[in-house]
C-alpha cells in the first residue's frame, strides 16, 4: 500500500488551518450570521466543508489505487 | 398516570428493543473469534459508520456538551474542532491499519504493535495502557447512564441499580453477538439521538425565546463574554483551544475501541469513505449547544451543569 499523495495531505490540512490554527481570527460573536455568533457559524460551516475537502482527497486516492491495480495487471 | 411511570415505561421499552436488536445481530452469522471481534472484516461503509458513531457519540454528547455550554460557554466549541479533524486524520491512518490487519489477521491494537515491532514487552505495555485508559472512560459512561435514568424517571430509579442492569444487558448482548451487536444497537441509539437533538435543540430555544437567533441575541446581551473563548472560564482561551484540538483529534483513534473498529472494515477505501462522511454526524452537536445556552438563561445557578440538558427537557 502506497503512502498518501501530497495532494490529499494538502487537502487534509485545509480543515486544520481553517478550524484549529486560525482560531484567533474567527473566535468572535459579531457579526452574527443566520442568528448564530460568528464562531458557532464558522465551525458549523466547516462541518460541511470538511467532507468536501476529504471527498476530493478520496477521489485522488481512489484514482491512484486504480492506477496501481492496472500496473499490477493480472498478478493479483 | 404520572410522568414518572410514563418515563419508566419509555425507558424500559427502549432498553427492551435495544437489547433485542443486540441479540438478533448474531442471526445468520456463524460465530467464531474473528466474527465476534471484527465482524469477519466484512463491514461496508454503513456498518462502519454506525459502529464508529455508536462508539463516539455517547452520553457525553448530550450531557457533557450541554453541561460545558452551560457552565463554560465558548470553550465548548473545541468539540466541533476535534471531531472533524479526528476524521480527517483517520482518513490517513486507518486504511493502513485495516490492510495490515487483513494481511496478518490481526484483531486488537496490541496485535498491530506485535506485528510491526515484534517486541513482546511493547505489546504488553500497549495492551495494558489500553485497558487502563478505558476504565475511567467506562466509568464516565456508566455515570452518565445512571444520571439519565435517575433524572428522567424523576428519581423513581436510583442510578446504582440502573448502572448494574444496563451493564449486565450490554455485557450479555456483546457476549452473544460481538461487534455486530454493538453496530446494530447503534442504529437504535443514532435514531433516538438524532430525533432528540433535532426536536429538543429546536423546540427548547423556540419555546423560551421564539427561535435560535433570538436566543443567541439574548445570551449575547445578558452574558457578553460567554459565547467567545475563554467564555465563563479563566484560562480556556485560544492557546488552550489549539493544543486541546490538536491533542484530542490526533490521538482520537488511539482509543483501543476506535482503533480496532478499523479491522471490521472491508477495505481501506471503506474507511476513507467513512472518514469523508463522519463530520456530518457532528451536525447534531450545535443543537445540543442550543439547549445548554437556553438553560443558562432560564435555569441559572444549577450546581451541576451536566444536568442542564435533562432538567431543561424535563
Amino acid at each position: 500500500m502506497k503512502p498518501p499523495s501530497l495532494g490529499s495531505i494538502l487537502l487534509g490540512l485545509i480543515p486544520f488551518a481553517a478550524t484549529c490554527f486560525s482560531v484567533a481570527l474567527w473566535d468572535r460573536v459579531y457579526p452574527m450570521v443566520f442568528g448564530l455568533p460568528f464562531n458557532f457559524f464558522w465551525l458549523i460551516l466547516w462541518l460541511l466543508l470538511t467532507p468536501v475537502c476529504m471527498w476530493g482527497a478520496y477521489g485522488l486516492e481512489a484514482s491512484r489505487q486504480r492506477d496501481t491495480d492496472h500496473e499490477d495487471g493480472g498478478t493479483r | 398516570m404520572n410522568p414518572s411511570v410514563i418515563a419508566l415505561t419509555v425507558i424500559c421499552g427502549i432498553v427492551a428493543v435495544g437489547s433485542l436488536v443486540g441479540f438478533l445481530a448474531r442471526f445468520q452469522h456463524k460465530m467464531d473469534l474473528e466474527q465476534w471481534t471484527v465482524g469477519k472484516r466484512s463491514f461496508g461503509v454503513v456498518l462502519v459508520w454506525l459502529l464508529m458513531a455508536g462508539e463516539i457519540y455517547t452520553t457525553y454528547t448530550l450531557l457533557g456538551v450541554s453541561g460545558w455550554t452551560y457552565s463554560r460557554g465558548g470553550p465548548v466549541l473545541y468539540i466541533l474542532g476535534v471531531q472533524p479533524l479526528a476524521y480527517v486524520f483517520s482518513f490517513f491512518i486507518l486504511p493502513p491499519i485495516c490492510e495490515v490487519g487483513k494481511k496478518y489477521r490481526l484483531q486488537t491494537q496490541a496485535d498491530v504493535f506485535q506485528t510491526r515491532y515484534g517486541n513482546p514487552y511493547l505489546t504488553a505495555f500497549v495492551a495494558l495502557v489500553g485497558v487502563i485508559s478505558l476504565l475511567p472512560y467506562a466509568q464516565v459512561q456508566l455515570t452518565g447512564l445512571g444520571i439519565i435514568v435517575e433524572v428522567s424517571s424523576y428519581g423513581g430509579v436510583h442510578r446504582t441499580p440502573a448502572m448494574v442492569v444496563a451493564f449486565g444487558i450490554v455485557a450479555a448482548f456483546v457476549f452473544v453477538s460481538g461487534v455486530r451487536g454493538v453496530a446494530w444497537v447503534s442504529v437504535i441509539k443514532d435514531l433516538l439521538l438524532l430525533f432528540t437533538a433535532v426536536f429538543v435543540g429546536i423546540a427548547v430555544p423556540y419555546i423560551y425565546f421564539g427561535g435560535i437567533g433570538p436566543m443567541f441575541a439574548a445570551v449575547a446581551h445578558a452574558k457578553p463574554n460567554h459565547l467567545a473563548m475563554p467564555g465563563s472560564t479563566a484560562n480556556l482561551g485560544h492557546s488552550w483551544y489549539v493544543s486541546t484540538v490538536l491533542l484530542v483529534s490526533l490521538s482520537f483513534y488511539m482509543w483501543p475501541h476506535n482503533f480496532a473498529a478499523s479491522f471490521t472494515a472491508r477495505s481501506g477505501n471503506t474507511l476513507r469513505r467513512n472518514a469523508v462522511f463522519m463530520p456530518l454526524y457532528s451536525l447534531t452537536q450545535p443543537l445540543i449547544f442550543f439547549v445548554g445556552l437556553t438553560a443558562l438563561l432560564v435555569l441559572p445557578g444549577l450546581g451541576n451543569g451536566d444536568l442542564a440538558f435533562l432538567v431543561m427537557v424535563r
